[in-house]
């Protein structure tokens, strides 16, 4: 057959195996190794051709798997970690603060102060340990994210009132807007939606003046939901606004206000709503207060609204 | 005086829940493992359990909690989840529990006043 073949024929020949390899090729290009080739019986020529590339695809396949297994186990290692080490920092946190909360005399002002600075490292030590648990999580989940419909006015009260001592104690005042209003579900993560406003609540009343204000908007824009958390507090001066979205960056001002915290909040919050399909930016004024602004899909992923329907 | 039943294999959690709810005034036994537990509950019934979830012995704190809320005598005893596993409170309350803490994020005093809530 090969030794009478036209030119015709043989660009032919060529053009229908370029139409099944083409589509292999795509995939591959976007990560999926998953084809599988069947040997064709119309040209030697192509035989070799396929055989190596259906080689090729096993072994990516079988180092993509190995990878994921190793990965799986760095993951659980470090959860197991963080979960275990969480219980020596706790009895260190408890019996400080037992000795903290003993009796006027019993305790030197010296001792008292050394006991406080011990109380606040060991708090950071278990504020990294958390983020570090969720920075895990979040690998660990990225195969498996449970999507669902969000109520977001119902979180964001949720919140407000979980965040209450906190709110007290910093004398702020925290107002919804519009009030009693019901806004549209969001098809989200309903834990990383959480962890976001929570962290953007958390921020705003802590780095807040005495007596200040943290306003929260919620709007519908055209299928996007526009989260607004505005604060009266310390702003963000000029040199660290491009950073503050960074692993580990700590303002200097906000250093000074708040000695814990891990640098790891608006990072976590950033890598969330990437995910989300959604934007997150800022307006900052130092001395006067910032603006955080959270920009998500009302629809995020249309064939899990789909699934979750029919559940 | 109010009796409370501690579960809580670490020795150091046991003597702080012992110490500052003794102050608080109420009676403490302890259980490190859950057959323990169970045991102990055939007896005098506390008005309250102190739940953690990793234990040894072949049975966690969740197994022990279905356990308390399938029997009779005992399911009307409020339990506390007190573990420093999270991501676990949906599933402590579908159970039963009343509470479920994660004891790293929450301070000595905010566990006393959410005992005193539950059995005041």
């Amino acid at each position: 057959m090969s030794d009478q073949i036209t030119l015709d024929g043989y660009k032919e020949l060529v053009k229908k195996h370029l139409d099944i390899l083409t589509p292999i090729f795509a995939k591959a290009s976007i990560g999926d190794f998953t084809s599988t080739l069947e040997i064709p019986d119309d040209s030697e020529e192509f035989v070799q051709l396929y055989a190596g590339i259906q080689i090729m695809l096993e072994v990516i396949r079988d180092q993509l798997a190995q990878l994921n297994r190793e990965n799986q186990i760095k993951t659980e290692f470090l959860m197991l970690a963080a979960h275990q080490l969480r219980t020596p920092l706790t009895t260190m946190r408890w019996n400080i603060e037992a000795i903290l909360a003993s009796k006027q005399g019993l305790v030197s002002d010296e001792l008292r102060r050394n006991m406080e600075r011990l109380h606040s490292g060991n708090l950071k030590m278990i504020n990294l340990i958390n983020d570090l648990l969720n920075i895990t999580r979040i690998e660990e989940q990225k195969h498996e994210e449970q999507f669902r419909v969000v109520d977001p006015v119902e979180t964001i009260n949720q919140i407000i009132k979980e965040q209450d001592p906190l709110i007290k104690r910093k004398k702020i005042s925290v107002k919804v807007l519009p009030e009693n209003t019901t806004m549209p579900k969001v098809m989200t993560s309903p834990k990383y939606f959480y962890e976001t406003v929570l962290n953007l609540l958390v921020n705003a009343v802590k780095y807040n003046k005495p007596n200040g204000q943290v306003i929260i908007k919620i709007e519908e824009r055209a299928l996007r939901l526009l989260i607004t958390v505005q604060d009266t507090g310390i702003g963000i001066p000029d040199n660290e606004k491009d950073r503050i979205f960074t692993q580990f960056f700590r303002g200097q001002k906000a250093t000074q206000q708040e000695a814990e915290g891990t640098g790891l909040g608006l990072f976590l919050v950033k890598s969330f709503i990437d995910r989300f399909g959604g934007k997150i930016w800022f307006e900052s004024k130092e001395g006067v207060g910032s603006t955080f602004f959270v920009d998500l899909p009302i629809i995020a992923k249309p064939q899990e609204i789909s699934e979750t329907l029919d559940k | 005086m109010k009796k409370i039943l501690i579960v809580e294999d670490d020795a150091d959690f046991q003597d702080i829940y012992k110490q500052r709810l003794t102050d608080e005034g109420y009676q403490v036994q302890h259980a490190y493992v859950g057959k323990q537990a169970l045991e102990m509950l055939k007896g005098s019934k506390p008005d309250l359990i102190l739940l953690d979830i990793m234990l040894p012995g072949g049975m966690n704190g969740f197994d022990i909690l279905e356990q308390v809320k399938a029997n009779n005598d005992l399911k009307a005893i409020p339990v506390i989840v007190l573990t420093n596993l999270d991501g676990e409170a949906k599933t402590a309350k579908e159970i039963g529990a009343v509470d479920y803490i994660v004891k790293a994020n929450t301070s000595l005093d905010e566990v006393v006043a959410k005992i005193k809530k539950t059995i005041p």
